[in-house]
């Protein structure tokens, strides 16, 4: 889903002039997944909730599909949008695993019970959580990893063509993490459309098309990553770049005549390491 | 010195009922620097919360500086994971000022302490802000302000930088640094960023309730047979840094530009 913020401005009380955004432009097509970053109270999950239209900014539009999804009669959009905040798993709230995930869909009443074990089924797998083991665990007994899993499959079993993700791997442990980072590379490959907010780029670099950095109320960044790289000096204090970039970077403030078009970590770690090899 | 001495301790819930800590013999000494790491589930944040006395262990015995407590110690600083949980004024200077009501402190020094305290953080602007308008970076920065503010000896950071941003990380890190090295405060950092490890003078890797890891951060950065066994990759500036230490130069893990600084050095060698 095309997803469109035009000139959008946001403020808790339009009477005080502090602002929390000031004319953010953002275009995400269909199936991209952007980054947005910036420090701490830039205005990052502000961002996110008016994105997944959830909160009205005070000025600027924000169209999906090329829509207005503020518009009453534009309503049905809204649902097909998918907001992950920050530590979900606070969110869980029935007893069992199966009775969080179908929440919603037990509510609407629209789907009969098998289609509903279906999709919670699916929406578990999609996350990593097999159906069977997880389905009448309690959800309050589950590890921090396996809630927020669980909290993603709430999300998920809407099958929402736009997923927002405010910091998906704050707090996990290193194998959780990359699990977490797998699942949400999944849902990009299946054609979702992503807005990933973080502080840890690095993690989500790799498959990114575009990124958003905000300072003070703006942006003061948007860009692929080749053009994130090129500016490194301007914005190193707004994210932190991957330690090898960072090393890369300052190598070639130093002057140093070496290459600077690698984009992979791990690639940067051998050709750095490949200076001395021979006289090992 | 904190002494852990075959320390127990079953997890609270009632229908799932196993220790979450098996024979834990540990001795952090006054002044040092240790990084918990491990996995979620592995016992980090329990064993921080039974070295501030929230919670009393199954059996066996912990002291801090001696003096085995058997409440709450209040020669332990605890940043959370989560800032809402230990905030209880609405408004900044009111939270900060709240810890120092509390123990009793000099009421004319007060207000001095929290600007100074806030000061450090680079959060005095936000003095009279109301907390709940601020991000989650910012409270993490008033909850550390509002440790910084009571001197104690001991301060254990729970996940406490997972939500700041590059900048604000650093200074915290720098702050915290001060602590330790200058204010010779203990620092227990618990954290899944194997980069914050960087930091610590030691590592203490916790798995399935039980140590599996204790030592220098050094040795722990070249165990290879650990990193196997326990699934987890070093980042990779610890092993580009490796890589060269293991052939006679030195550096340091946590300097970007001093290491850039060496590999400059080296490069500019071999290319002439």
């Amino acid at each position: 889903m095309d997803v469109e913020l035009k000139n959008v401005s946001f403020s808790y009380n339009p009477d005080i002039s502090s602002s929390i955004l000031n004319n953010i432009d953002l275009s995400v097509k269909k199936g991209e997944f952007a980054l947005i970053c910036g420090k701490s109270g830039a205005g990052k999950t502000t961002l996110a909730q008016i994105a997944a239209g959830l909160t009205n900014p005070t000025s600027g539009k924000v169209l999906f599909e090329g829509m207005n999804v503020f518009s009453k009669k534009n309503k049905a959009l809204k649902k097909r949008v998918g907001m992950i905040f920050q530590t979900p798993e606070q969110q869980l709230f029935e007893r069992t695993v199966f009775e969080d995930v179908t929440f919603v869909l037990r509510r609407e009443g629209r789907l009969s019970t098998d289609e509903i074990t279906k999709s919670a089924e699916d929406a578990l797998t999609l996350v990593g959580l097999d159906f069977d083991t997880y389905r009448e665990r309690v959800s309050f007994s589950l590890s921090t990893g396996e809630k927020r899993k669980a909290a993603i499959a709430c999300i998920l079993i809407n099958s929402p063509e736009l997923i927002i993700f405010d910091e998906p791997t704050v707090g996990l442990d290193y194998q959780t993490k990359k699990s977490l980072i797998e699942i949400i590379r999944r849902l990009h490959k299946q054609g979702k459309t992503i807005i990933c907010i973080t502080h840890e780029i690095e993690n989500f670099l790799d498959f990114s098309d575009q990124i958003l950095i905000l300072r003070d109320k703006e942006v003061s960044f948007s860009g692929n990553k080749q053009e994130l790289f090129s500016r490194y000096d301007e914005i190193k204090n707004d994210v932190r770049f991957p330690d090898m970039f960072s090393i890369l970077l300052e190598l070639k403030k130093l002057g140093n005549m070496i290459r600077y078009d690698i984009y992979r970590t791990d690639e940067i770690v051998l050709y750095l390491s490949s200076f001395i090899e021979d006289e090992k | 010195m904190i002494k852990i001495n075959k320390v127990y301790c079953k997890s609270p819930s009632i229908s799932e009922n196993y220790d979450i800590l098996k024979n834990i013999d540990l001795e952090i000494e006054q002044g040092s620097f240790v990084s918990v790491i491990g996995r979620n589930g592995s016992g980090k944040t329990t064993l921080g919360r039974l070295i501030k006395g929230l919670i009393q262990p199954t059996s066996g015995e912990i002291s801090v500086n001696g003096e085995k407590g058997d409440g709450i110690d209040d020669n332990v600083g605890y940043i959370f994971t989560n800032p809402e949980n230990q905030i209880v004024h609405p408004v900044v200077e009111d939270d900060i000022a709240f810890g120092l009501e509390n123990i009793m402190f000099d009421e004319a020094m007060i207000a001095g302490n929290v600007e100074s305290a806030l000061t450090e953080v680079d959060m005095f602007d936000f003095l009279k802000a109301q907390i709940h308008w601020l991000s989650k970076g910012e409270q993490q920065k008033v909850v550390f302000a509002g440790i910084i503010a009571l001197d104690h000896d001991v301060i254990i950071f729970d996940e406490a930088t997972s939500m700041l941003d590059a900048k604000s990380k650093e200074e915290f890190m720098k702050i915290v640094m001060k602590l330790n090295k200058v204010d010779k405060r203990t620092i227990i950092f618990i954290t899944h960023d194997m980069r914050d490890a960087m930091y610590a003078d030691k590592v203490l890797l916790l798995d399935s309730g039980q140590i599996a890891y204790y030592g220098s951060k050094k040795e722990f950065f070249n165990n290879e047979e650990l990193k196997k066994e326990y699934n987890f990759d070093f980042p990779d500036i610890v092993n580009l840094v490796n890589f060269y230490n293991r052939r006679g130069y030195e550096m340091n893990y946590n300097n970007i530009p001093a290491i850039a600084g060496k590999l400059h050095k080296i490069i500019k060698d071999k290319l002439h």
